[in-house]
This record gives C-alpha cells, structure tokens and sequence, in this order.
C-alpha cells in the first residue's frame, strides 16, 4: 500500500478513536452529574446549582423544583441539596478533567488505549 | 429486621457456554462496585452440581451469598450467536424461568442482571435509595455510542418501544408483583403476542416480554412511566465485536466492528463504564484469567 494512504488511514483510525474515547468520557460525566434526591433526579450542572444558589441569595430556605422527568419535587433544605449538587458536580468535573487531560496528552492509538 | 438488598444472577449452563463462570464474574463485578452487593445466583441442579465440581468451596463462599437451586425443564429455544462477523454457533437459551425472579430472589429489593453484565461502577446503588417499584433500561449504545438495531429500537417498524431486560430493578410492591405476572403471561401465550406485536415467533426473548409488560402497564401507550434509570443507555458490546484486554477489572479494551464494511474494526476503550458483553465466546476466552484476579481480589477485600 501507498505509505501516504498507509499513514492517513492511520492517522484516520486514530480520529475515530479519540473521538470515541471523549464521547464516551462526555457520557462517564453526565451519570456522574445526576443526582437522586426526595424521589426526583436532577443534573448537577451549572444552571440547576445556580437557580437553587439564587433561591438561596433570595432568603428561601426551600422550594419546589421540576426534576428532569418534570416532577414537582419538594426541596426541604436547599442547603443541604445545594452542597449534594456542588459534590456530585465537582466529582464529575474532576474525572472529566482528568480523563480528557489524558486522552489528549495521547497522540496515538496505543497511547489512547495506554497499550 | 433489616431488609436486604442485593443482586440476582441467572445462571443455567449448556453444552457450550459456561454460564456458571459468567455469573462467578458478573457476581464478583458487583461486590467489588456496589454497596447493595449480597449476590444470589439462581440455578437449576444439573449446574449447582457442576458448580460444587469445577468451583472450591472457598471461592462459591467469597462469590455467592444466596443459593437457589431448582428443578427445572429448559424448554428448547436455540439461539444464533455470533462470535465475530465471521463465526457464528447455535446452543440452547434458557431464559424462560426469568419472569420467575420475583418469587426466587432472596430480597427485598432486587437488582436482576444477566450473566454477562458487568458492574464496573456504583451506578445502581442510587435506585436502591428509592421507593420506585420498578426499573429497566429503555435505550442502549453500542460501542461507538451507534444506535441499537432497529429491532432494538421498536419491536417492529410501527411497533411499541423495546426495553432492555439484562438489568431490571425490583422491589416486593404490588406494581412490581403485577409487572411479573404479566411477563409471565406473555410468556405463556408468547404466539398470540408475537401475532399482536407482529415479531418473529422463533426466538423467546425476554426483552420482548417486558417490553409488551411495560406497554401494558403504561395503558397500551409508548408513555414509561416505569423508571428508565434517568434515560442512561445500557451499554452493549457487539455480538461481532471482541473483547481484547482487560486491565484492572473496569478498563476494557474492544475491537468494534464496522457495521456497513464487518472487516473494519475500531479500538474503543471503556472505563468505569456497565458493559454487557454479548460475545459471550469473547467473554470465555478472558473468563479464566478475569476468574481467578477477581476472586483473588474479593478475598483480600474481605
């Protein structure tokens, strides 16, 4: 085979790979990013712990908040539910970094798979 | 009393596959990532004999917390698997007692998984947390994150949706009671509902059945008001894809192959991640190896 078609299926298969490897990091931190609270599931990302972070500057200590399968859900403690959101973000985020951090510091298929 | 809470693995061998060990594995899997992990596998005499042969005492002790045995007659149901897009081979799946679950599991709450499931993170433990009765996958990926098969999506072109029964969560509750009994008389009239939701007869699947079960519970509409796990895909790897390194236990190395063009393959990494691992051939040629790590690794756990 043509060494110039050689390298650029290489370098191809090697596109489709990291590709994969980030879709599949994306998907590691949206499960981390859900969190289960008083039967509703909510997404730690930064528009839920902002609006309950504004409920909290407003002096309100609960509410009720529309979970992703848009159920009223009674917060009793937004306190609490603010620092749970602000864990489960900050887990997520941290592996995310992490495991991003690796795969682009990876400039070949076997340094993606660490082989 | 505290209630218990736990993981149910069915296991029935054949003359092929070992299904015994892909529990001893799936059941291990889970002890080592979950927190509500007492397994209990579920088995028929002829494999509970097998297991008190191939398997020390010590390491059915370290795997298996319950037991159930029973007396069962398989009902023939060849299924065509695919080991590769080159090899394929026929054998018995003996999946018709699933249904049966409700009243076998040791539990109060019960995670049901398929043999060839492996829990690599704590994901489930959160639905044990919660008064849902009821919880299965409605969506899967492949590898590469592809869309399942069209088969996979709805049960025919203009049929209802298709859920995913490799894991479904329990609870004891009346809605969880009724939900079993109508897979059950699916199962019993499997050509008339085959007729109705116009899929091929051949094969008993249990996908099938609870997907029929949940269209039923939901009022004959494609609503799902049964827990779908926050719309998380099961993650499934290819009956023609392989299975070619596993590094630590959750990091896995596959080759995926191209769907249009089966002699292309891609290596697709998983982390962490719940793999269904549907080759089982791939799955038996790392078995041994996984086995004996896992084992060692929950007997220095414990």
């Amino acid at each position: 085979m043509d060494e110039r078609l050689e390298k650029a299926l290489e370098f191809a298969n090697y596109r489709i790979t990291l590709s994969n490897q980030k879709r599949n990091v994306r998907t590691r931190m949206q499960v981390l990013q859900t969190v289960h609270h008083n039967n509703g599931t909510f997404i730690a990302d930064a528009e839920t712990i902002g609006f309950v972070a504004a409920l909290l500057n407003f002096g309100k200590t609960s509410a009720i908040l529309i979970d992703t399968k848009d159920n009223p859900i009674e917060i009793d403690n937004l306190e609490a539910f603010r620092d749970i959101l602000f864990e489960a973000y900050a887990e997520a985020s941290f592996e995310y970094k992490t495991q991003m951090e690796k795969i682009q510091r990876a400039r070949n298929i076997k340094k993606l798979m660490d082989w | 009393m505290e209630e218990e809470n736990g993981v149910a693995i069915i296991a029935y061998n054949n003359s092929q596959l070992n299904y015994l060990q892909f529990a001893a594995i799936a059941s291990a899997y889970a002890k080592l990532h979950m927190k509500n992990n007492k397994v209990a596998l579920i088995t028929d005499t002829g494999t509970e004999d097998w297991m008190n042969i191939s398997m020390p005492k010590e390491d059915i002790e370290v795997l298996f917390d319950y037991v159930v045995s029973h007396e069962i007659h398989h009902d023939p149901n060849p299924r065509r698997h695919f080991d590769s897009p080159w090899t394929e081979f026929t054998t018995q799946f003996s999946n018709k007692n699933k249904d049966g679950i409700f009243e076998l599991s040791p539990f109060e709450k019960t995670l049901l998984i398929d043999s060839d499931y492996l829990i690599c993170n704590n994901f489930y433990d959160r639905v044990f947390q919660t008064e849902l009765p009821l919880g299965m996958h409605r969506d899967a990926i492949y590898l590469e994150g592809q869309s399942p098969y069209l088969n996979e999506i709805d049960l025919n072109e203009a049929g209802i949706h298709h859920w995913w029964s490799t894991a479904v969560y329990f609870d004891k509750s009346e809605e969880s009671k009724i939900f079993f009994g109508i897979w059950e008389h699916v199962k019993e009239n499997w050509d008339y509902y085959a007729l109705l939701y116009q899929f091929p007869p051949g094969l008993f699947r249990t996908d099938f059945c609870v997907s029929i079960a949940i269209h039923i519970l939901n009022g004959f509409t494609n609503e799902h008001h049964v827990y779908d796990f926050d719309g998380v895909p099961l993650i499934n790897m290819d009956q023609k894809d392989d299975l070619i390194r596993v590094k630590d236990f959750t990091d896995m190395t596959f080759l995926s192959h191209n769907r249009s063009e089966p002699w292309k393959n891609i290596m697709v990494r998983k982390q962490k991640e719940n793999m269904h691992i549907m080759n089982k051939r791939a799955m038996a040629r790392q078995a041994d190896k996984m086995y004996e790590n896992l084992v060692t690794a929950l007997k220095e756990k414990q």
